[in-house]
This record gives structure tokens, sequence and C-alpha cells, in this order.
């Protein structure tokens, strides 16, 4: 039974850390606008879709697919953008998210028109050996995940602290109004940073799709609900939170899924999302970062 | 030279703001008094581009710039009410984000010109900007302005929460900015630093221009001090 629970805690952990991605775009967005993307995960499903349809047309690799997943991502989050977020006022957040609602119901009928199967193939990282560690057995495509992921959190956190475009972003998401009255084009800083979170999107979305192999248009939606739910568990607005956000709904899931099955799974990760709302409504990094910001104001 | 011509501000029905004109030149400092609500934060916030403007006109050197938000307004920059700090961010990374997108070497040369001036600042560059006392951050938000390189730069309320030592600082600051030909317009509705500071004055009531002229008249006039405390 240990052995089981550290082989479940591994395989949840590289799961964790996609749908840590997964949160970290959702973050972005909402730490830099107050606005939550509800297409963010049908924004994803597009690009998916993008890359198992030049997959199965062409017969291309890896790298073409995963381009692909990236561009229709990005592009479909550049649209989502302009309709749900520039063109409405900064402060009608609610009406930015029904928005983002409107469409993704577009974006999910486009794709059922398009591909009217329940199912379709994804390419895999076929020929890559299982990894031992002892007892312990890592799938080579959860290998894949996990260096991912933490490349990209470190390459983040980078380019956060080191470029301009990062320093608008934390200015932006701490006070919006010290990024406008500093002469940062918010609008310009937003719009990238929806575009930056699609693109982490992408790449956990197409971790995701390469892991199972196969794909359904309700992808989308399983995307939006894992990345909520891990960055309400982490905390909203808190990069960190929904790294760790995410890593624990991995691991609880993976032990769920081995010892309650597949129903017992989802009954788990709402009763841990239930949970994280009564007990840590600022999630489980957020409480202390948002008491920071609080202090800091004051003194401000 | 700045210049603002019959300028209108609106919220709504409200009428902020209503045929305010003005004209600022390099070295120059004028002083926008007026009670609570009288339309000074709804000027600055205009010229900024921070708020709409319904009618006139705000020209920079002869180009007009109305409505130009901060960011596509060179030669201008805001030292906001408030100081309007991000907390999280060190007092390098707060002058970084005043500069603006510059190349690296500029960056260094601006920033080294700042901290010269604010050497205070110097030995806190690693501090964040929201564990700073009041003196410093409204020096940090100072130097921040100053990043940018300004050839106006504005002021709203400076002295707000500030002790007599560091409000002299920020003042003192300010004439050492004239002199290098930097042209300062300032709300305060610290009176008597504002007509003891400023060439000129324009005065406020209800958005709309009552008086103007330069401060040597105002010390003389009466009726100044009575429109702003109301009587």
């Amino acid at each position: 039974m240990l052995l089981d629970l550290v082989q479940n805690t591994v395989d949840g952990l590289a799961v964790g850390a996609a749908y840590g991605l997964l949160a970290l775009g959702f973050t972005l967005i909402f730490g830099v606008m107050r606005r939550l993307n509800i297409a963010f995960g049908p924004s994803i499903m597009i690009g998916i879709f993008a890359g198992a349809w030049l997959h199965a047309e062409w017969s291309v690799g890896m790298v073409p697919v995963f381009l692909a997943v990236l561009a229709g991502a990005v592009i479909t989050a550049a649209y989502v953008e302009r309709i749900s977020f520039a063109a409405i006022r900064g402060d009608a957040a609610l009406a930015s998210m029904a928005s983002s609602f409107a469409i993704w119901m577009q974006l999910e009928e486009a794709v059922a028109r398009v591909f009217p199967g329940r199912t379709y193939g994804f390419p895999t990282f076929d020929g890559m050996p299982m990894i031992e560690i002892g007892p312990v057995l890592l799938r080579p495509e959860y290998l894949v995940m996990l260096v991912t992921a933490a490349a990209l959190v470190a390459a983040l956190q980078w380019g956060l602290a080191h470029t301009r475009f990062g320093l608008e972003l934390r200015t932006l998401a701490d006070r919006p109004e010290a990024a406008r009255v500093s002469g940062v084009n918010v609008a310009r800083v937003a719009f990238l940073t929806f575009l930056l979170a699609a693109a982490i999107g992408g790449i956990a979305g197409f971790l995701i799709a390469a892991a199972d192999g196969q794909i359904t248009p309700k992808i989308g939606l399983w995307a939006t609900i894992k990345g909520l739910i891990a960055m309400v568990i982490g905390g909203l607005g808190s990069l960190r939170g929904a790294l760790i956000g995410g890593l624990v709904l991995g691991v609880v899931e993976a032990n769920a899924q081995w010892f309650l099955g597949a129903a017992g799974r989802e009954m788990t990760t709402y009763a841990l999302l239930f949970l994280a709302l009564v007990l840590l409504p600022a999630g489980l990094a957020g409480r202390t970062e948002a008491g920071a910001r609080a202090e800091a104001e004051r003194r401000l | 030279m700045l210049e603002l011509s019959n300028l209108c501000v609106r919220y709504g029905h409200i009428r902020a703001l209503e045929g305010v004109s003005l004209t600022l030149k390099a070295g120059e400092a004028l002083a926008v008094a007026g009670m609570n609500g009288a339309g000074k934060s709804s000027l600055v916030r205009a010229i900024c581009g921070l708020v709409p403007v319904r009618e006139g006109q705000v020209r920079l050197d002869g180009q007009a710039i109305t409505g130009r938000p901060l960011h596509r307004l060179e030669g201008v920059a805001l030292v906001p009410e408030g100081r309007v700090l991000a907390p999280s961010l060190s007092v390098s990374e707060t002058l970084w984000l005043g500069a603006g997108r510059v190349s690296a070497r500029t960056l260094a040369a601006r920033r080294d010109g700042v901290l010269a001036r604010f050497p205070e600042l110097a030995g806190r560059l690693t501090q964040r900007a929201g564990t700073l006392s009041g003196g410093e951050a409204t020096m940090l938000a100072l130097a921040r302005g100053l990043m940018a390189a300004p050839r106006i730069l504005i002021l709203d309320e400076p002295s707000l929460g500030l002790s007599p030592a560091a409000t002299a600082r920020v003042f003192d600051t300010l004439a050492e900015l004239r002199q290098d030909g930097i042209g300062v317009l300032i709300v305060e509705q610290n009176l008597h630093l504002a007509l003891g500071f400023a060439d000129r004055f324009l005065l406020l009531q209800h958005g709309r221009p009552v008086g103007e002229g330069s401060t040597a008249e105002a010390d003389r006039s009466a009726g100044l001090e009575e429109l702003l405390l109301g009587h």
C-alpha cells in the first residue's frame, strides 16, 4: 500500500505539473486583469484540435503538432481577448466573464461541427522507455511533463524578474494605477499577458493530450475545470499558489483514483475544492501574499 | 512649453473642469490651488490622458497631446497624489519602471543622475517600495517621475502626509529641478508652500478658473485665502 501511495504520488505530481501550468495561465490573466477568462480551456482545445488535425491529415511529427497547438491556442486567445476583454470596460468583470462563457460555447460548437466524432487520436511520445526509480515507475511522458513544467516555470520566473515586460506585468498585477501613472501601456501588457497565458496553456494541453493519446471536444471544459480548481486551491492571483494548487490536485486525484475509483476521484476533487474554499478562501499561497500586499498598501 | 486652452472635463453630468487655460514654460513653476472638489486632480489627470477631455486642447511644445495617455506622452511625468507606488517592486525596479522603454545605457545614465539627486534611495535599491517611510516613498515617486527625463513635471499634493522636514526636502528638490529647466505644475493644498515655491498661481473653484496671476500678487491679495477657505 505504501508503494502504491508513492507510485500514485509520483504520477500525480507529473499530471499535477500540467494542472499547475493550466492554473498558471488562469492566474496570469486574473492577476493582471482581475477578470476570469472562462474561454481559457476552449482556446487550448482549439489548439489541440489543430494539432490533431495536422497529424491526421499530413502525418507530421511531434514538433509541427506542438507548434500547431501553440499557434491555435494563442490565436484563439487573441480573438477572445479582443471580443471579451479589450472591448469591455475594465471594471465590468462579470460582463467579461459572461462574454468569455459565450465564446466558450461558440468555440465548442465550432469544434463539434468540424469534428463530429466523439474521440480523435493524438500523437504520443512513442519509443521512449519506462523509467525505473527503484520500485517506482515513471512514464516517459510524465517525465516530459515534469521537466517541461519545471523549465517553463523557471523561464517565467526569470522573465518576470528580469525583463521590461515582466516588470510591467508585475506592476499591473500589484497595483494597476501605479502602472498607469508610470507610463505603462496597460492595454498592450494585458494583451501580451493573455497570449503568454494561452501559450503556457497550449503547452500544458499538448503534454496532456500527448500523454492520453486521444482527445474529445470536452477537453476544453476539462482544462477549464482543472485549471480553475488548481488556481482556487493555490490562491487567486498567486503564481506560486497556482503551481502548488496544481501539484496538490494532481497528487490527491491520482491517489483517489487508485484507492476509490473514478467516481471517488471526482468526489474527492470537489471535496478538496470545497474544503479549500471554506478553510482557506485565499488559497494555500494566497493568504500570506494578500496580507503582505495589504500591509504594504497601508504603509504607502 | 505646456499650453492648455479652454479645457473641459465631465464625469457624466458632473462638470469637473470648465474652460481652464494655462501655460507653463521651461523652468517655470505654476501652483494650482483650490478647495477639495475644485477640479485640481481632474486637471492633472486630464493633462496626463488619465481622464477623457470633453473640450479644449492640451499642447506640449506646440504639438497637440490632448487625451494622449502617459505612455505616449514623451516629456511629461506625473507624481500622483498618494504617490501610487507598486508595493512589491524594489526601489531599483520602480526607477526602471519610470524610465519607460529605453536602452540599457540610457537607463543607467538616468538612474545615476536620479540617484545623485536622491542619495537616500541609493542605499535602498533592493528594498521594496511598500516598506519605505512616507518621506522616502515620496522621494521614490518623484525619482520615478524624473526617470522619464521630463520637460514638464506634474505633482499632485506632494506634501500630503509628510513631516515638515520631508516636505522641505521635496520642495528643495523641486527648486533644483526648476533650475535645470524643468517646468513644474504643482497641485498643493498647503497654500503658503505652493505660493512660496511657484512663480504663478491658478485658482480653481467648482472646476472653473476664478483667479490667476503671479504669486507675488497673490501674497498681496487678501481674497485668495478667503476663496480657499470658503468664506
